[in-house]
């Protein structure tokens, strides 16, 4: 520790920005900010017996079960569902209850739904609208109704159950009261019209194919599903608006579906009946494949070709069963093709399979089962094994969606058969996602229609992981901080903890923000070793259950020994930001110098300042003192800023004083720099800082967020150098998602915007050499024809347009205002 | 709450016939959302413009509009993009009205970089795009254009931006521009459904149209 009469030997060097600060008198300078740190207990949810503290299930923790037996036919003639079910619903939790609630999604397709009378009612913009727009508020209001009509609900006896229905959801009044660990057994019958996916998207649907006559038909949500009942919020039965998904009981399910003979179908669990529905060769080819080293076709592209050609009148029940599911799904069309690959997941043995029509090739045959089978490798490594027995991925009308073993995806490639890379890629990165989701929510059961973070952003994050996995440099859209900037520099934002249906700038919010944040959690805060057996253990606790936000912060913590309460308050409480400004950097040396030495260089100092104005011209004035000499005294040729002897004696004999150490420590020559830190932006993150030194050798340093913990608004360091630095940079791996990193600098360094950074390189289009070269063969082919041999140079996307002409006259012609 | 007659819902213009049309088919990924960043460039006097955006929804919105398949592999997808673009997003200079359905009405009659006149003066006036060019950033798909400003005197009434790219397709889509006016003063607006015109001022607060 250097004494405090030692202080007088360092010299203060100002180096960098400074600030000024202004005081008032007696002003209120008290602690007046926010809390960073503030522990979350008093947000979170009070540990009970169903839930630790720790943040793992409780010793009281319950679920119920619910298992189905379900027939279905599929009308192709109306595009319609017909289906009878009998569910069998077991009270495992310590209430009585006296009704059941149960989900109807189809009904959201109703034109008097909650969903479709809480849309906004604007239309269009200005006084015009486009033709595309009125047609789906006219299919969706007036045309097309799809909700479920309940044709009969009974007890196991046949005796009819009273109803009530409130949009969405169906109450079910019991006869008697379903004590704790009784069951109940009820027989719903019911059909619905399946939405035509071009008219009306959604979750599921229908894609007809003009050019051939067929659909692809992708069925999920529709039957009446038993809403969950959970101690955290009694009956889960907030009304199905759209945006939150849904979350159910784990159970048991034995399906039929019925379709028509010529379909293919997937779905949800185990194929009960190969003999009955697939023929000899079909089924010699599945057993191919179960040891096969690359996918094997069991309807092959010619195969589901030829099948689209004609329809039968004919059906066949395809019986699938699937355990511990909490939802069924499945997909039928005669113009799919199906291909297989047995792949073992550790001890458990996994058929991964893919069903798509002939427009989905070249791309699908040659990547979704391969992204299947990636998708399980990697997020059993960070979780758990696979525990099902298929792994589906289908093409169809529905972008991407997740149901037990089962999803549906839908990029394909040009009518031409070539495709962007970005094309590829959206498929390959939709698959893993979506295939991603049996262990983010179908598994850890998360609540959806309150939290959709919980599966769409820890997925998401898992989904970066293995992208990162799939080949080098892989252009993953979501995971690195930096690419969540333009987001978070948005205003219109609300926090991660917000309810499904109410998120603002969905998929950022829900997806892209926490997936980063939780990447940084790992890159940067906790490091991977930690992170990855807390979120592994999490995984664990949480599977075939149903875990809370609070349980997932909790684990978090409990399995890293951190602290990361201002983590999870500052990205998932709040809209704040991170853009932590360089501040002001101060830098110091021991003073090893004289009383003459430092004399001499203060004369130095002011005698290289320039003269004020007035001063130098006051130079040549006439002064009195020199015309009357008597004038002048001691205190006219007195220097007060000279060095007296008494001052020499003083530092000699202070040097005298010194120990060895003292001495040792005088002679030091490092450089102490003091970094200032502020906090624009208000989230409190760690400070990354490279430094550069005059040898062009650079030295890293990282403070943790704590560094902010009794003030979040500025925080300061000092590191010790024996080089001068150079160059400071802050945040130099871009690894915290600062939004602004003009003062991230010293020397202060513009960063350029996108569009500068364009210009400057004028990168051309990465996008679809495959179409490019094909264009090119073409033109050449045709040249060659035509007259021989000649060079053909490939289109470039990137070029300017030519002279646009003016069509707005050609608009204004078919305009009729609003009156 | 004054009801929609029919005859209003039938005299809506009908701006593009669709095939494909639907305004929820375009729900294949939850990203809605358009980002993008804006600077005055007070050499050239122009703004420069960068908006990132889902190239399937555009290559999309273009199909509907064209009634054929375009993609952006397309010779003149740079083309068609700006044509839409340009109608999508722009800055109006209305210097004798603040009501945003005038301004509205006046987007839809005005050719890019015309301006409309009335006994005399100037009372809107639009500004235009030129294409720079286009980048793919891992899978999302940065467009780089000039925005040159409306030719009427700007110190004369209120600028409006209008970013409505998607908005009439998707019904979840939102979008947000960063605007660095200067080094110091930056912004961010915020566009959706129903709030396609905003003031083109430095504000923390985004007035709703």
């Amino acid at each position: 520790m250097i004494s405090s009469n030692r202080i007088v030997f360092l010299m203060l060097a100002v180096v960098g920005l400074s600030s000024i600060a202004y005081g008032q008198p007696f002003p209120n300078r008290k602690y007046g900010q926010e809390d960073k740190f503030r522990q979350l207990e008093e947000i979170l949810p009070t540990p009970n017996s169903y839930r630790s503290a720790s943040g793992e299930p409780g010793p009281d923790y319950w679920q119920q079960r619910v298992d189905y037996t379900i027939d279905v036919r599929l009308d192709e003639t109306d595009n319609s569902i017909h289906g009878s079910e009998t569910i069998r619903y077991r009270n495992q939790s310590p209430h009585t209850l006296r009704y059941l609630w149960v989900q109807l999604d189809p009904n959201i397709f109703a034109p008097d739904s909650d969903a479709n009378r809480t849309r906004s009612g604007r239309i269009g913009f200005g006084n015009r609208a486009s033709m595309a727009e009125l047609d789906s508020i006219l299919e969706r209001t007036q045309r097309f109704d799809g909700r479920c009509m309940i044709e009969s609900v009974t007890d196991s006896l046949g005796k009819g159950l009273d109803t009530f229905t409130v949009d969405t959801m169906m109450r079910i009044d019991l006869p008697e009261p379903l004590l704790s660990g009784q069951e109940f057994s009820l027989k719903i019958q019911w059909s619905y019209l399946i939405n035509n996916s071009k008219l009306i998207g959604g979750r599921t649907g229908y894609e007809p194919f003009e050019k051939d006559g067929n659909s692809i038909y992708e069925i999920a949500q529709w039957f009446p599903r038993l809403a969950a009942f959970t101690d955290v919020t009694g009956w889960q039965h907030k009304q199905y608006l759209g945006q939150g998904e849904f979350t159910l009981e784990f159970g048991d399910y034995l399906v039929r579906i019925t379709a028509p003979a010529d379909h293919i179908v997937a779905a949800t669990g185990e194929l009960q009946n190969p003999n009955e529905v697939l023929s000899d060769l079909q089924r010699e080819r599945l057993e191919q494949a179960r040891t096969a080293e690359r996918p094997v076709l069991i309807v092959t592209p010619e195969e589901a070709k030829e099948n689209e050609k004609e329809k039968t009148d004919q059906l066949k029940t395809w019986i699938f069963r699937a355990e511990a599911v909490r939802d069924f799904a499945f997909a039928t069309s005669r113009k799919f093709i199906w291909d297989a690959q047995g792949h073992r997941v550790n001890d458990n043995f996994v058929m991964a399979m893919s069903y798509y029509p002939n427009e989905g090739n070249p791309l699908w045959s040659k990547y979704s089962t391969h992204a299947i089978i990636h998708t399980l490798n990697v997020y059993s490594r960070y979780t758990f094994d696979y525990p099902y027995p298929v792994a589906i991925s289908v093409n169809g009308p529905v972008g991407g969606m997740e149901y037990p073993m089962i999803c549906f995806n839908g990029p394909r490639p040009k009518e031409d058969g070539t495709y962007s890379a970005s094309t590829k890629y959206d498929l390959i990165t939709v698959i893993i996602h979506e295939v991603g989701h049996n262990y983010f929510p179908m598994i850890v059961n998360s609540d959806e229609r309150q939290w959709s973070w919980m599966d769409e952003g820890l997925n998401t994050f898992l989904q970066y992981l293995a992208e990162q996995e799939w080949e080098q440099d892989y252009p993953s859209q979501r995971g690195e901080p930096e690419l969540i900037v333009p987001y978070m520099q948005s205003t219109n934002q609300v926090p991660i903890m917000t309810n499904s249906d109410s998120i603002m700038q969905f998929g950022p919010n829900a997806y892209s923000k926490p997936a980063t944040a939780l990447n940084i959690l790992r890159e940067t805060i906790l490091g991977r070793e930690l992170f990855d057996f807390a979120f592994k253990e999490y995984a664990r606790r949480w599977k075939f259950k149903r875990p809370m936000p609070a349980d997932f912060f909790r684990t978090m913590e409990d399995a890293t020994a951190r602290d990361l309460d201002w983590f999870w308050r500052g990205w998932f409480y709040t809209t704040d930001h991170v853009d932590i400004a360089l501040d002001k950097i101060d830098m110091y040396m021991v003073d090893r110098r004289t009383p003459d030495e430092i004399a001499a260089d203060e004369k130095a100092k002011r005698e290289a300042q320039l003269p004020t104005l007035s001063k130098s011209r006051n130079k040549e004035l006439t002064k009195r003192a020199d015309q009357f000499p008597e004038l002048k005294d001691f205190y006219n040729e007195y220097d007060p800023r000279s060095v007296t002897e008494q001052q020499r004696a003083a530092y000699q004999k202070a040097l005298e004083q010194l120990s060895e150490k003292e001495k040792e420590l005088l002679a030091n020559t490092d450089r102490f720099y003091r970094l200032q830190f502020r906090n624009v932006g208000g989230l409190v993150m760690p400070v990354i800082v490279l430094l550069t030194l005059e040898d062009g050798s650079t030295k890293e340093i990282r403070l943790p967020a704590e560094a902010w913990r009794v003030d979040a608004n500025l925080c300061d360091t000092l590191v010790v150098t024996e080089q001068p630095i150079v160059k400071f940079e802050l945040d130099p791996y871009r690894e915290t998602a600062d939004i602004n990193r003009d003062n991230n600098h010293f020397p202060p360094v513009i960063e350029p915007t996108r569009f500068q950074l364009f210009k400057s390189q004028r990168r051309g289009s990465e996008d679809n050499p495959m179409a490019q070269a094909k264009r090119a063969k073409e033109a050449q082919e045709a040249q060659e024809k035509k007259q021989g041999a000649s060079e053909v140079k490939p289109t470039e996307p990137n070029s300017p347009p030519k002279e646009k002409k003016d069509k707005s006259k050609k608009k204004r012609k078919q305009a009729i205002p609003l009156s | 709450m004054r009801m929609v007659r029919t005859s209003t819902i039938l005299s809506l213009m009908l701006l593009a016939l669709s095939a494909f049309a639907g305004v929820e088919v375009f729900a294949n990924h939850p990203f809605h959302v358009c980002v993008g960043q804006m600077q005055f460039n007070a050499q050239t006097s122009r703004w420069e413009v960068s908006l990132r955006v889902h190239p399937r929804d555009l290559e999309l919105a273009l199909t509907d509009i064209h009634r054929r398949s375009i993609s952006r592999e397309d010779k003149d997808f740079p083309e068609q993009a700006l044509d839409y673009l340009e109608n999508q997003f722009l800055l109006m200079h209305s210097p004798d009205s603040q009501d945003i359905k005038v301004i509205k009405s006046r987007i839809s009659e005005l050719a890019p970089a015309r301006s409309l006149e009335e006994k005399g003066k100037t009372i809107a006036s639009r500004s235009r795009l030129e294409w720079i060019g286009m980048e793919n950033e891992r899978g999302w798909l940065w467009i780089h254009l000039e925005l040159i400003p409306p030719e009427s005197d700007s110190s004369k009434g209120p600028l409006y931006l209008v970013h409505r790219i998607f908005l009439d397709r998707i019904e979840a889509q939102e979008n947000s521009v960063a605007i660095l006016f200067s080094r110091k003063e930056r912004g961010s607006l915020q566009f959706k459904k129903g709030e396609a015109v905003k003031p083109f001022v430095l504000v923390t607060q985004a007035q709703q149209d």
